[in-house]
Formats: structure tokens, sequence, C-alpha cells
């Protein structure tokens, strides 16, 4: 089968010459031949590159150069690339960027292989002005709410030239975030979106350009919180999209249709611990915060407790939550997924949410963020950001690799937006933890519930992998904030045959889909940091004790 | 009068102790539904999970058979590979063996000239340097 025909689109505004001709060589030196270059110059002021390109134009006939007789800036320029191109798939490459020798190739082979895909995005990395690499972004797998959150998928960006001109190429008035609005529209129509996991793409990072700062165009992030709110009007998502914590980061706020019930399900045991300096039982200021920090009026609370509660903490869920309260009395030995489904045979919501009672609500309108993305019939769960008493983070998102279940980003700082807006924007992931997630009952039914086979460990684990055994997504909500009072130094010992029992189900875990291992790390925990600073101090003072006794 | 509101009463606790009853009964079978329903679920964890593992095991056969396949061609190439060598290993055996032989023969035959009698003319120069002195 042979190579599709790549049209690379270039729009050219006054590059200097010698980056230009870097970018030049780059394309020159692709390994596929089976490409054309339609440069568009956006009237540069100066004919140098204009002149420049003319020549090479006449000695390769691969090489347009369409002249435009004004400056239309980005977008319409890079229209009338898309206009002229002759291939079947469009390739977008910046004036003063590098391709890697192999990337029309490696886009080829996946073509070859998934002959309906209409879009395909690379990893990439940025190029100091003096060539020295940096910076990589391992991309995630597909991620259509990560694409809201921001414009990840980003360089090298091919595209399948009747979709883009089907969707109306660029739309003016988004300048600077253009491309962001296009793979928006693009993605929405595509029939299969693909990932290549692999750097095809050098983007050159120059002070003033997006790659270094793209607070350096604050016009483009006003764009871009526009087109993603065109996409949620598109799509009938309810919700309204505001700045995230840097340029470039969108958040959702997302709103409920107030005729759909939500029940949240609490196991407990009706505890007490020392939180934040008092004495508190912990499932009352869950049920407490849960509901004050909503503006959801549906909400049933269904608290499983076990016999042995204290009658006067039921009394007091009683005032707290009034005839929103569903008491269930569990009786049997502890088996945390069977009180999970149990709760969730007696709710009545269409949308179930697990919570932990060891945790308190901190984020405003936290109900409509979390269950607000299950209206997408794909998604099928999606959890919370949970933080450590200490504020640094406890859970954003599982991975699954190297044979272990992780918690990337683990210990990080609550301000802390991650190395590339993990912590900042809602995305897929393989999992996230039932200490808060949120599931529609006819999924949660159709999947089995939680597995009572796991009374303890990786019974969460096991929910999600069947969540993307179904074909449904798992999404994380940055804005749906939780403290989590699970003690950090647990001890987390895990029976071998709980690991196995997993493994039988689903296989040794490999390689993670949405976050790269390298990423999350280092995930250390302050408190096992200390105790091995502490062994170490007291192992070396031992051997100095052990050096001075014979001089004594 | 009396009589009847007596017998109302006593309605009103047979009705009462009906409907005690009826709700006891409706408990129980809301107990047994909700047992039901819980059996379903576990159920259907069940079949999803040996759904998983098939699929798993599926995927474990589709590797397996491929790494089989590639280890097999491996095996067939490197057989071929011996088979060629050990034919160039006998030929070269025989061709050194033909060599050994000549080597023999030749070593012999030096030998043999070199223990035989000093032919007739070397004799003779021999003896006629020997008179000249």
């Amino acid at each position: 089968m042979s190579a599709p025909l790549f049209s690379i689109v270039t729009p050219v505004y006054d590059p200097p010459l010698e980056v230009f001709q870097e970018t030049f060589a780059s394309v020159l030196a692709q390994e596929l031949p089976d490409w054309e270059w339609v440069l568009v110059d956006d009237a540069s002021p100066s004919p140098q590159v204009r002149d420049w390109i003319r020549e090479q134009a006449a000695t390769d006939d691969r090489i347009r150069l369409v002249e435009r007789a004004d400056n239309g800036h980005i977008v319409r320029a890079t229209n009338d690339g898309v206009e002229a191109a002759r291939g079947e798939f469009l390739a977008f490459v910046d004036h003063d960027d590098l391709l890697t020798p192999d990337a029309l190739a490696v886009m080829a082979r996946h073509i070859a292989d998934q002959p309906d895909v209409d879009y395909l995005y690379s990893d990439e990395d940025k190029a100091d002005a003096d060539g020295t690499l940096h910076s990589p972004f391992r991309k995630p797998d597909w991620s259509p709410e990560r694409l809201r959150g921001q414009m990840y998928t980003s360089h090298l960006s091919v595209m399948r030239t009747s979709l883009v001109r089907e969707v109306g190429g660029l739309r003016e008035g988004y300048d600077g975030s253009q491309d962001h609005d296009l793979a928006l529209r693009v993605s929405e129509r595509a029939r299969r979106v693909v990932h290549v996991a692999r750097v095809l793409y050098h983007w050159r990072a120059i002070a003033g350009s997006a790659a270094a700062d793209i607070g350096a165009k604050p016009y483009a992030t006003i764009a871009g919180q526009r087109a993603v709110q065109d996409q949620l009007d598109r799509l009938g998502i309810r919700g309204r999209v505001e700045q995230g914590a840097e340029p470039g980061r969108y958040v959702i706020q997302r709103d409920l249709d107030p005729l759909v019930r939500v029940s949240i399900v609490i196991p407990t045991l009706g505890s007490s611990a020392l939180v934040f300096g008092e004495r508190r039982v912990l499932v009352e200021e869950t049920v407490r915060s849960a509901l004050t920090r909503t503006d959801h009026d549906d909400v049933e609370v269904v608290v499983v407790h076990d016999t042995p509660t204290p009658p006067e903490v039921l009394e007091r869920l009683r005032e707290i939550a009034g005839d929103k309260l569903v008491l269930v009395e569990f009786d049997k030995p502890f088996n945390f997924s069977e009180k999970c489904n149990v709760g969730a045979l007696h709710a009545t919501g269409e949308r179930l949410v697990f919570l932990n009672d060891d945790v308190e609500v901190i984020s405003e309108r936290w109900l409509e963020n979390l269950v607000g993305p299950l209206d997408e019939p794909d998604v099928g769960l999606t959890g919370a950001k949970l933080y450590f008493s200490d504020s640094s983070i406890q859970h954003a998102g599982h991975g699954y690799w190297n044979k272990h279940y992780h918690h990337p980003f683990r210990f990080r700082t609550r301000q802390d937006p991650g190395p590339f807006g993990e912590l900042a924007v809602n995305r897929e992931v393989t999992g996230v933890t039932a200490a808060c997630a949120a599931v529609r009952r006819e999924v949660f039914v159709a999947i089995g519930g939680f597995t009572e086979a796991l009374p303890s460990n990786f019974n969460d684990v096991d929910f999600c992998y069947k969540i993307a055994h179904h074909g449904l997504r798992t999404v994380w909500v940055a804005n749906c904030e939780l403290f989590h009072f699970e003690s950090q130094t647990r001890d987390g010992t895990v029976e071998a045959w709980e690991r196995h029992f997993v493994v039988r189900r689903w296989g040794v875990p490999d390689v993670d889909r949405y976050t790269p291992p390298g990423l999350a790390a280092p995930m250390l925990d302050p408190h096992r940091v200390l105790d091995v600073q502490l062994h170490e101090t007291s192992r070396t003072s031992g051997r100095r004790r052990g050096r001075r006794s014979p001089e004594a | 009068m009396g009589d009847e509101q007596q017998g109302q009463a006593t309605g009103l606790v047979t009705g009462d102790a009906a409907a005690a009853g009826l709700a006891q009964r409706v408990e129980e079978l809301e107990r047994e539904l909700l047992r039901a329903r819980q059996a379903a679920l576990v159920s259907r964890d069940h079949v999803v999970g040996i759904e998983a593992e098939i699929g798993r095991q599926n995927a474990d056969i589709l590797r397996l058979t491929a790494d089989l396949r590639r280890v097999s061609a491996r095996a067939a190439r490197l057989a071929s590979v011996k088979k060629a060598q050990q034919k160039r290993i006998v030929e070269l055996r025989s061709r050194l063996e033909t060599v050994r032989k000549r080597n023999a023969a030749l070593t012999s035959r030096v030998q043999d000239l070199e223990t035989a009698r000093p032919s007739l003319a070397r004799r003779v120069a021999r003896r006629l340097r020997g008179r000249a002195r």
C-alpha cells in the first residue's frame, strides 16, 4: 500500500532567514518522498525569505509558494494553504520549527495501520535558539476532555484534508488559539484520533514565542476559552469555561440538570479522629461538607453503617441531612465492596457518587463538576482531586505501569499545575480512587458493581478496568477537590492474592495510556524519606561510635 | 350501640394487625428483592471477570503465537545456517584430508631424498674437487 500524499502547510511571515533555512532543511530531509509543501507568504515586509523560497521552488516541484497580497495573519494565511493543498492529509508546520526526518514516514505507517484515522498527533519537544532539544512532552492517548482543558495535541498535528475543509478550516477571531479551535472541531467529527507516541516535532522556543510562554500572547488564552465554550455549546454540554491556573489552561464549571437525582453512598463505622486539632466524627463532616458545597438540590445521602456505629452519630447525621438521609445497616464482616454495592442498591438516584467517610469537600460546586461529565454517554466514571491534611496531593488519578498500580503526582503541592498542566485541567486517566468517584447507575449495574471478591484492596482498580473494558472513559476532575484524611504513613500492605486476582483478570500492568511514568515521578512520601534519613543518620552515627570505641 | 362500637373496635384491631402483617411481609419481600439484586450484581461481576480473563488470555495467546512464529522463523533460519555450515565443514574436512595426504607424501619424498645416497655425478664432482686440493 502506497503512502498518502501529505500537504505540509506553513504560513510564513518574516522569519529570520537562517532559522527558516533550518526548517527548510528539516522538511527536505524527510525519509518519505510523498509530500508537497505549501508555503504561504503572508505579505512579509522583507523579500529575502520569499526570494529564497522562489529559488528553492524552482529546483523542487514539491515546493509551492502562495503569495498573499495583504497580511491576513495566521488564520487567513493557513486557510490559503489548506485551499491550495492537493494532499490527502495536512501537516501543519510553523515557519521556525523542525520536523524529525522520520516524521511523515511514521505518520504514514500509522495511517496504513488504521485507515479510518482522521486526526493524528505526535509527541513534541522544544528547540532552543542554539538547537538544544529539551522538555519532551509525552502526550496521553486521545483525551477529548483534556483537549478542553488545554491544547495538548498541538505539534505535530496531521489532519485529513477533506475533514478540515468540511469544518470550514480555521476560524477568524480565534487568533492565537486557532489551532486549538480547529482541533476541537475536527475531533468532534473524526472517526478516529490517533496518538503517535514519538517525538516528531521540535517546537522552537525563542523569547516571545508561544512555545516559550503562552502568556506572551494574552489574546490567545481569551480566544482559547471561547473555543472551548463553543464546543460545549455545540455538543450541548451544560457548563461554562473559565481561565485556569496558568495561561492556556481552562476550567469547566459544569451544571447539572436539576431533575437528575444524585445519590451519595458513604460506607462508615462512625469512627472519630483528630483532624486539624479537633476530634471529629469523620462521617459527620463528610456529609455536612458534601451538602454545603453544592447547589444541586436533588441529593440523597445513603449511609451504609456497620452495626457498631454509635446511635448518636446516626442521630446527628439525621440532623445534618434531614430527609435526604437514607440509613442502611450493615451487619456482615468488613467488605468495602459489598458495603458500596448494598448502598448503591438502596440508592434511588440516576447518578451514584461513592465517598469515603474520611473526606471533607473543599471546592464549591464539587458535585456538579464531578457528576456533570457523566452526561456524556462515553464517560463511565469520574474521580476527584484529593489532598492529605497537609494539602499535598493524595490522589490525581491512577496510573498502571511497570507491574504496579500507582498514584501519579502524589505528594506534590496543591498549587503545582503539573509538568504539562496535568494537575490543573480535567483529563482522561486509567483509573480513579473509589474514595470519591461518580458513575451512572446503569453503568454500575452493567459492570457488576464493585467486586465483592476484593473486600479491601484493589476493588477500585478492578472497577476502573471494568469501565475501560466496556469502552468507557474515566475522567479525573481537577476542580473537584477534597481532603482525604487517610494517614500518610498508612501501612499499605497488600496481600499477594489480591494482586493476583486483578492480574488474572486484566493482565500485568505494563504501559499506561494516559500518564507517562517519567512525568509522574518522583512520588516521594516525605514521611518515608524522613524515615530513611533518620535511619541513615543513626547508622552513620553508630558507625562513628563504633570507630571511636577502639581508640577509647 | 355498645355492641356496634365493640364490633368496630374489634374490626380496627383486626385491620391494624392485618396491616402490620402486610407491612412486615412487604419488608421481608424488600429484603429478599435486595438480596436477589445483590446476587445479580455479584453474578454480573463474575461474568465480567470471566470475560476479562478470556480477553486477557486471548491477548496472551496472540502475543505468544506471534512470539512463537518469530522464534520458529528464527529457528528455521538458524537450522538452515547450521546445515550450510555443516556441509561446509564436511567439505573442508575432505579438502583438509586431501591436503594432509599430499603433505605427507611430499614430506616422505623429501625425507627419502635427504636420506638417499648422493648421485654418481655428485660423487664424481666431490672426488675431483678433492684431487685438485
